[in-house]
Order: C-alpha cells, then structure tokens, then sequence
C-alpha cells in the first residue's frame, strides 16, 4: 500500500487531484495524508521555503478567513476519502504547516500530489526552475495533476539519456507498475534528425524490462509542432522526466519543445530527482 | 521484471558471489547480465609511430599479443562457466563485455540498471582489501542500487535496515523496499543507533507507518553507544538476513554512519550488505 501526500495550498481544494487519488485508489488501495498548506499560491509557497528554510522557525501568520477556507477544504477532503473507500489522514499541525513539514513528511512517502493549475499558467516562472525548486524540498517523487485531467492511460517518457531522465523512468515504474504496462512513448529531443539517445541501446534494454508496450519518437528541430499534434492525438498522457539540468546545452531546446507542450496542453507530469 | 548486473573480473570469476546473484534474479524473476570486465588500459604500452611527418607515441594494445591471448582465452572460459552457473540455477542470463577503464565501465552500466551485484574483494589490481578499492569506488559512484555479495548464501528470512536518522538511510530503506515487493512476508528489524539511545516517537511514528503499508512483521531496536561494536554485537547473533544501509553518499551528508562503518559491515560480517544513496 503506497502512502501519498495530498498537498493543498491556501484553501484551494483540486477536484482533479482527488479523482486521481480515487482512481490509484482503485488500483491499489493507498493511504492518502492531507497536507493542507497556508501560503497564497504555489509560486510563493516555493520562495517562502528557499528564503526561510534554514531558519526553519518562521510561520505565515494565517488569516481568520483563511484559516477558515483551510478548515472547509479538510472538510471536503475528509468527505470524499470516506465516499470513495480511500484510507486516509489529516496532518494533525495543519495551520503550522509549512514547507520545511512538508519535506520531512516525504521523507516517508511514496508519493507527493499536487493538484492546481497554477502550476501551469505560473507567469514569468520558468516551468524547469520551478519543478527543480519543488524537488529541492522533497523527498519522494511529485506528481502534479491539471483541474481537468483523466487518470493517465498513456505514459510518455521524456529522455536524454542522462542521469535525471533514467532515475524518473525507474522510480515511475517501481511505483506504478500497473501503468508501466500501459503504452508508453519515449521521446528524445536534439536538433540532428541522425543523433540518437547517448548510450540507445543500455536505454532501450533497460526501458523495455519495465514498459513493455514501448515506442520511441524523436524529435529534431521541425519537431515542436510535430509533438504538439502528436501528444493531441494520445488519449490521457502522464509525462515522466527527470528534473533538467541547468548548463545542459541541449536544455534550450529541451524547454522549448516539452515544457511548453506540458504548459499548453496541461499534461499531468511525474518527476522524480536523487 | 528488472535489470540486474552482476560485475565479473573477466579473469577471476567468484562462483559464490554469481550463486548469490542467481539466488537474487531468481527472487525476482529477472534475467542476470554479467558485466564482464577486463581492464585494457593497463594492456597499453607506449609505440612510436613512423610517419612521413615525423615520428610520435601513441598508447597502444596489441591485440595479438601472447599476453592478451591468454587473457582472452580466460574470459571466454569464465563466460562459458557463468552461463553455465546460471542455466544450473534456472536462471536466464546476457553477457556484457567492457574492455576500458573497469569503475568507468560499471558505473555507466550501473544507470540504465535496477541492481547491481559485486563480490567485495574484486580488484584489477591483486588484493586491495575487503572491500576492494575498487568495490569502494563503485559504492560511491553507482547510479543503482548495489549489493555486496556474500561469501556464502543460504536464503533472506529477515530484513535488517541500519538507520541513523539520515535521508540517506531512509533513501535505501524505500528502494530496497520497492526493488523486493516480494520480501513483503519477511521479517523486518529497523536497527537504530543514536548519540543517547533515543528514538524521537514523532520520527519513528513515520517510519513505522510506512513500513506497516509494505511488511507485516516489523521490529525496532535502539541502541546507543559505538556504531561498530554494536552492530557487530547485533548483527552476528542473526542469520539468514539481509543488511540495508544508505551511507556511502557521494556527499557526507550521513549523520552518523559512515563509508567506514559500511566497510566494517562488509569486511565483519558474512551477509549480503544492500547500499543505495541519495
């Protein structure tokens, strides 16, 4: 049984982020843990905790109504895991919760939810930045789930043949081997239509032990608009990758072919870093 | 199904430790590759070429070489015994064959693996100490987890997790807990040492709660005082388990064990030492 982390923020309650829950649910009873957090929105949420983090003794102070909208939302949440048969709890210091709590609490998780779509229209963030700066205060793999998304059917699998990218593939399957098998696409991006993934085949050998259902595409530098239609036509994908690296110099071309698709097309994404 | 390696001396094949290798594919249900290594930098030697030019040196192998021949011939020897080793335990097995640096070869492979498995004292360079410099090396640097293997296996009856309160430790007690599902029913000893014997409830309470989704015999032991004497003590009573352990991270981030501590524990005592860092 697999212990997921529910993270809500300031109130906000993520419909999308508990159907998905229900439905892992489903597959594998899980023990959902309700992490209600107080900050305004995920943006500030992040920079609050790298500003703060080594203090570790400073708490936002919380709004009556905000304390209030927090409340309505265990309430909500409490609600549905009874309806739908999900074991669950409610972090018991909930108003002090805050990220350094957070990151201690995923220490022993399998799996930390975040559910908003504010991940996906945060402006003047770079979307790499930002989930480099929630993997920095976790310590178990995130998943981050649109309002509007179905439980995945398709899994995509983002790849550069490094480190990161390798380490994502392996944690999603170790945690969800039930959608291992399902089809899975592995995508690798670089501007020479005849270079492929460094070290293909020790990729291939590897990926095919855990996703049996395996195609590869490859995107060159006419690839951007080729994957925005590709990824249309693929019925509820999940996006696995690893966090990127910053001075890689195939990174621009990296953001501006998958971030961008993720971002436009608000595809749930698993990322998972050492 | 997973991707499990096993690092093979071309030239010195250990019997016990691919045994104990087969044991674990046969756990999981997985096919064995032998990374068979042979170190051919040190075949190298300085020629000078003649060109119209001029003169130059240019390292240089000599594939024909008596030397080299019989080395050859040693490694195709023990490729045939491994697949021989394998096939008597019913085990499916693949062969790799990395002619370079050995760690550089192994910790590459080791990325696009689940579980690497090394017999301690293998060395490139005659006896280098249990473990080897050159398994040492590998401890620090593999991208999978490892196991040190054992000199001699019975069977995993109990789970031991050393623990020192560091994301490291807790590191490796999830990935060993994801890589063996199937070690669910086994028994499980989470072994604490800390500074005053204490084990703060809040901590511990956390652990236990996720340990208690994945196994159904679980047991705590706090102890304090000095890290090796006490494993020693405690370990040794036990048989038939495996140890997990999360040091040997490439930064000193652990809180109280250390490389040497692992070192102890895989020089001291006879059982498979499971390593993986964050």
């Amino acid at each position: 049984m697999k212990k997921v982390i529910a993270a809500f923020d300031n109130g906000h309650y993520s419909e999308g982020m508990m159907q998905f829950a229900s439905e892992l649910n489903k597959k594998e009873p899980i023990l959902l843990v309700g992490a209600f957090l107080p900050q305004v929105d995920y943006a500030s949420l992040w920079s609050y905790a790298a500003a703060n983090i080594a203090d570790g003794v400073y708490i936002p102070l919380i709004e009556p109504q905000t304390a209030e909208a927090i409340q309505k939302t265990i309430d909500r949440f409490e609600t549905y895991c009874l309806k739908n048969h999900i074991r669950f709890t409610v972090h018991k210091e909930y108003f002090d919760f805050a990220l350094p709590e957070l990151k201690k609490e995923t220490t022993y998780a399998d799996l930390l939810l975040i559910g908003s779509d504010l991940f996906y229209s945060q402006t003047g963030i770079d979307l790499n930045d930002y989930l480099k700066e929630i993997l920095h205060h976790t310590d178990c793999p995130v998943l981050i789930i649109p309002e509007k998304s179905d439980f995945p059917a398709n899994n995509i699998l983002t790849c550069d043949g490094k480190e990161g990218s390798i380490y994502a593939i392996k944690q999603f399957a170790y945690l969800f081997p039930e959608l291992a098998s399902q089809p899975t696409t592995l995508v690798y991006a670089n501007p020479d239509p005849d270079h492929q993934i460094p070290g293909h085949g020790s990729v291939m050998e590897l990926v095919n032990c855990h996703y049996p259902r395996l195609n590869e595409v490859h995107l060159d530098v006419n690839g951007k608009k080729f994957f925005d239609t590709w990824v249309s036509g693929i019925k509820s994908p999940v996006v696995i990758a690893g966090a990127f690296n910053r001075g890689d110099i195939s990174m621009i071309f990296k953001k501006s072919f998958i971030t961008d698709t993720i971002a436009s097309h608000r595809l749930p994404v698993f990322i998972a870093h050492k | 199904m997973q991707k499990i390696l096993i690092a093979i001396n071309g030239e010195e094949l250990n019997e016990q430790a691919l045994n104990f290798a087969c044991a674990i594919a046969r756990i999981k249900g997985s096919p064995l590759t032998g990374i068979f290594l042979e170190n051919m930098v040190e075949n190298e030697q300085l020629i000078w070429k003649v060109t119209g030019g001029g003169n130059y040196p240019e390292w240089e192998t000599d594939e024909h070489s008596k030397i080299l021949e019989a080395k050859a011939k040693k490694i195709n020897a023990n490729i045939e015994k491994f697949r021989a080793v394998c096939q008597a335990n019913q085990v499916l097995c693949k062969v790799h064959e990395d002619k370079s640096v050995p760690s550089r070869e192994v910790e590459t492979e080791s990325r696009f693996a689940d579980l690497l498995i090394v017999d301690a004292c293998m060395s490139f360079k005659g006896y280098t100490g249990t473990p080897s410099d050159f398994v040492q090396q590998i401890l620090r640097h593999a991208e999978c987890p490892v196991i040190v293997a054992p000199e001699s296996f019975t069977a995993i009856n109990e789970i031991v997790f050393l623990y020192d309160g560091s994301k490291n430790a807790a590191y490796a007690i999830k990935q060993f807990t994801y890589l063996f599902p199937e070690l669910y029913d086994k028994r499980v000893i989470v072994f604490r040492i800390s500074e005053d014997g204490i084990w703060q409830d809040h901590e511990r309470q956390q652990m236990q709660e996720w340990l208690q989704q994945r196994y159904s015999a679980i047991g705590f032991e706090v102890q304090k005082g000095d890290v090796k004497d006490k494993i020693f003590d405690y370990l040794l009573k036990r048989e038939n388990n495996i140890i997990v352990m999360g040091s040997y991270g490439r930064t000193a981030l652990s809180r109280f064990f250390s490389h040497s501590d692992a070192d102890f524990v895989i020089n001291a005592i006879p059982r498979p030492l499971f390593i993986s860092h964050a």
